[in-house]
């Protein structure tokens, strides 16, 4: 009980410095909204120099003493009240974020998983076959995928298998005008709408999926490899049990609590690697509104996507912790004695 | 409790192998294209802004937000459509004419009959004046004129026309009054306490293409308006969201966007040679050039001849090529030149070229009879000081990075200027713009000057003693004469050409000008400006064209959009 509570503490501060910086942060930056749109309406303003002009009061919000604007900004946050989007203007955050957060956790869920369960499954197989071919290749081959970065894979697949062979839509969620069908527990089910969503995600998903497949297939086979050594392995192949059945039952669950507190964590990040391949294939998740809103100096939104990434990252870690404490008691306890 | 959790990551573990192979296996409806529909060309496929985010439908045509790809135009239009492209055109709009009276103190402006709104409401001079008095009381005025005070008041007169009363006599007005601003009803907007909150969900206008449907944050489609004034021959306009040009430029290869203001660094092979017969693109408009600014009210830039024999020194044509993949093409001198072909004075033919033109060793003999001395190759002013220059640009802005170190590289090569160069944050860079302190006492910066109907905008915004502003001091009407210039002559002929509609009187003014402009040399013209202008004929015609440049290419240019919008065909 003291170790949860010791963690929890420990979450509160984090908390509480991640939700500062974020006050602070945009407002270290130099710039402000109304001159990004002075960028983007350039071409405009030379021929209408006044079109931005009644915008003008509107973002001029940065004056007045910061303790103040500090304190206003906790109470907002305590409402989850992230104020108007200026880019966007006068949508609100919220809005956006409710349009927006289906999209990248549907994203970044499926791709993790995925990853999760072909790069332990591949791991364990390697680690079982150890050295042989199969391994020799698969093993370099995903670290190779792995060492670039996600975007690039991401480009690479966009122009060879959207665009020279076609196969997948190049971007979007779904198909313009399909409708997403009838409603039921909240979801939408009709036919047409999931084959499209899935065909959308195909992209988008293969390239989160290359880029951390490497992560998982290594971790799990090491680990593997320690527990194959273990005597009720080599006991349980002494009983001639089948090599699935060792290698499954036997071997890989035990190596696999390093991994679920990684699949934790990776879901905690997954929304920042997001970022990039959002971008990419033009999906309306949260990644694609922070680079819009990172380019327009668009604070409220911003302010709202980092505390978003932040509580998930925190929350991400909070639920490793306590799994660990669960699945291991011997965390807790050597910590709490300590 | 550990059995169990490893027993179900296994199953799992079995079904997301398949669930994979299923996901790489093409589906039947992948291989659709995301904006199929618009077979036939019923829907033209476009975007005007790359930065495509929007989430609720906002169509409010006062503020530059959100969903506004098309608001301006498409939805709401202008009284008439003036603009520079194709050498200066006016298109009658929703007004048929306009008549200056009482001594050219006002303009009457007469208005087509039988428009009606999208809402089936007649349109006439009550709306319009509306608009102009709404915009003033509610601090909306896309015009600037009626903030400004130079409008007095604005009154309906019968039904088809309106009088717009002038506090002085101000004739060069007529496009930010005819042309910037978007008419909006008086039934619906009356009711809008605070425009600027005012999201207009369902939008009534003028404009060709008016009924928002099936929206969502990836794509809308604005459907005709079924009593729109003009016979129209398509059924609307789909507007796809994009933020990176590489999702762009993908759907736009695959055939899948008709029009779209993108840029694309090797355009002919990347863009046309996917589909030559159909794939078009055209960067290089008549535009005002891009501009090097000095502080000119700092010694020794506060020389023209300095100036003038950095204008000597510069090769143009290696910016253009270098720097922006010929898109831009050299500028010359004066730079009036490319904008207003029918303005130039050809008496200064031979002064033009000798400034455009490179030539070091006769700028260095200019430079050598006003007292200038050389050291070891290094420029010394008349007072001893070297001559130094610190060019600077924003981080990332990477063709004119090109530019200024080709610049520097130049000046330092063939005057012996300690030319030097800095990239720094952009809004670092556009404060030290906005407060003329460019970094430092001799710093130079890129900019552009403004541009109208006639010259005199032009020449007003980096000539006039009315555009001047000192170092660190609050700027007149929008961001110009960043290089501090301005002349008691060339302000009292632009004072004098804005109380004439004597073109004859006009072409005179501008001549002289021209000679000021050429003698002095406030800024120093790089390259013209590109737009960046992206069509393909495959469904639609009748985009502009080099040849036939009737408006500007680019979807964001009102209200040339409007004009475009309805000169389009499905093929």
């Amino acid at each position: 009980m003291k170790y949860l509570a010791r963690r929890f503490g420990f979450y509160l501060l984090a908390f509480w410095v991640a939700v500062t910086l974020n006050f602070l942060l945009p407002r270290l930056e130099p710039g402000n909204p109304l001159q990004y749109l002075q960028i983007r309406y350039q071409a405009q303003l030379q021929q209408n120099p006044h079109l931005l002009d009644p915008l003008k009061p509107v973002f001029d919000t940065q004056h007045g003493n910061i303790l103040i604007q500090y304190v206003q900004y906790l109470v907002n946050l305590a409402h989850l009240n992230f104020g108007v989007s200026f880019s966007q203007y006068p949508a609100s955050v919220n809005t956006i974020i409710a349009s927006a957060l289906p999209w990248s956790l549907f994203l970044a869920g499926s791709s993790a998983i995925l990853a999760f369960l072909l790069g332990t499954t591949l791991g364990v197989v390697v680690a079982w076959w150890r050295g042989k071919p199969f391994d020799l290749t698969v093993t370099p081959l995903t670290m190779f995928t792995q060492s670039f970065p996600a975007f690039f894979g991401a480009m690479l697949i966009l122009y060879f298998v959207g665009v020279e062979a076609g196969w997948f839509p190049l971007n979007h969620a779904y198909d313009y005008g399909v409708q997403p069908g009838p409603y039921i527990f909240g979801l939408p089910w009709s036919w047409n709408f999931i084959t499209s969503v899935f065909s959308h995600a195909a992209m988008p998903v293969a390239a989160l999926l290359i880029s951390s497949l490497g992560g998982w297939l290594l971790g799990m086979r090491s680990v593997m490899i320690n527990t194959l050594s273990e005597d009720y392995v080599t006991m349980a192949e002494a009983k001639g049990l089948s090599t699935l059945r060792v290698m499954f039952m036997y071997a890989a669950r035990n190596a696999l609590l390093p991994q679920v507190t990684s699949l934790a964590i990776t879901l905690g990040y997954a929304l920042t690697s997001l970022v990039l391949i959002e971008t990419v294939f033009s999906y309306p998740g949260l990644g694609y509104q922070l680079v819009n809103a990172v380019l327009a100096r668009d604070y409220p939104l911003m302010q709202a996507l980092f505390f978003i990434i932040a509580v998930a990252m925190l929350i991400a870690n909070l639920i490793a912790d306590l799994t660990y404490s669960l699945l291991d008691p011997r965390v807790g306890v050597r910590s709490g004695a300590r | 409790m550990r059995t169990r959790l490893s027993a179900v990551a296994m199953r799992a573990g079995i079904v997301g192998l398949f669930a994979c192979s299923f996901a790489v296996v093409p589906m039947t409806t992948g291989t659709v294209s995301a904006t199929p529909a618009h077979a036939g060309g019923k829907y033209l496929v476009s975007f005007a802004n790359l930065s495509g985010a929007w989430t609720t439908e906002n169509f409010n045509p006062l503020i530059p937000s959100g969903a506004d790809d098309f608001t301006r135009g498409a939805i709401y239009e202008p009284l008439m459509v003036i603009t520079q492209a194709g050498g200066g055109r006016t298109y009658k709009w929703l007004a048929t004419g306009t008549r200056w009276t009482n001594h050219k103190r006002t303009l009457i402006v007469s208005l087509r009959h039988h428009v009606r709104w999208s809402d089936g409401k007649p349109f006439t001079s009550k709306d319009v004046a509306f608009t102009f008095n709404y915009g003033k009381s509610h601090n909306v005025d896309l015009s600037g004129l009626m903030v400004s005070g130079q409008i007095t008041s604005v009154k309906p007169q019968g039904k088809y026309a309106v009088r717009f009363n002038f506090k002085t006599v101000d004739t060069v007005v007529l496009q930010q009054l005819l042309s910037a601003v978007c008419i909006i009803p008086e039934h619906i907007w009356k009711n809008v306490k605070n425009p600027l909150t005012f999201a207009n969900s369902h939008p009534v206008g003028t404009g060709p293409f008016t009924q928002v449907r099936d929206f969502t944050s990836q794509e809308y489609t604005l459907a005709r308006n079924k009593y729109y004034w003009q016979k129209l021959h398509y059924a609307g306009i789909r507007v796809p969201a994009f933020n990176s040009n590489t999702s762009a430029l993908a759907s736009m290869v695959k055939g899948q966007v008709d029009w779209a203001p993108v840029y694309i660094p090797d355009a002919k092979k990347a863009w046309v040679d996917v589909n030559p017969k159909y794939y078009h693109y055209f960067y290089s408009p008549p535009t005002t050039p891009l501009d090097m600014m000095f502080n000119d009210q700092a010694y020794p830039y506060s020389l023209p001849v300095l100036r003038q024999a950095v204008s000597m020194s510069i090769k143009r044509g290696a910016l253009s090529v270098k720097a922006e993949n010929g898109y831009e093409k050299p500028a010359r001198a004066l730079g009036l030149s490319y904008l207003y072909p029918n303005w130039v004075d050809h008496s200064l033919d031979k002064l033009n070229n000798k400034l455009s033109t490179f030539n070091p060793k006769a700028a260095k003999k200019m430079l050598r009879k006003a007292h200038f001395k050389w050291h070891h190759g290094k420029l010394y002013d008349p007072k001893g000081k070297r001559v130094s220059l610190h060019l600077i640009c924003p981080a990332g802005w990477s063709d004119w990075q090109v530019q200024l170190q080709i610049l520097a590289k130049s000046l330092s090569h063939s005057l012996g200027i300690n030319a030097t160069y800095d990239f720094i944050d952009v809004n670092t860079w556009l404060a030290d713009r906005s407060s003329r302190t460019m970094g430092g006492k001799y710093g130079a910066l890129f900019g552009t000057e403004s541009s109208g109907q006639t010259p005199y905008q032009y020449f007003w915004s980096f000539m006039s003693k009315e555009s001047y502003f000192p170092v660190n001091g609050q700027i007149p009407g929008g961001s110009w004469n960043i290089e501090g210039w301005y002349n008691n002559q060339a302000t009292k002929l632009l004072r004098q050409f804005r109380q004439t509609t004597n073109r004859k009187l006009q072409h005179r003014i501008v001549n002289q000008l021209q000679k000021i402009d050429l003698q002095n040399l406030p800024v120093i013209t790089t390259v013209t400006q590109a737009q960046w202008y992206t069509w393909s004929t495959q469904h639609f015609v009748g985009f502009p064209t080099a040849k036939n440049y009737y408006a500007y290419g680019p979807g964001y240019s009102y209200p040339d959009v409007v004009k475009v919008l309805t000169s389009l065909r499905p093929r």
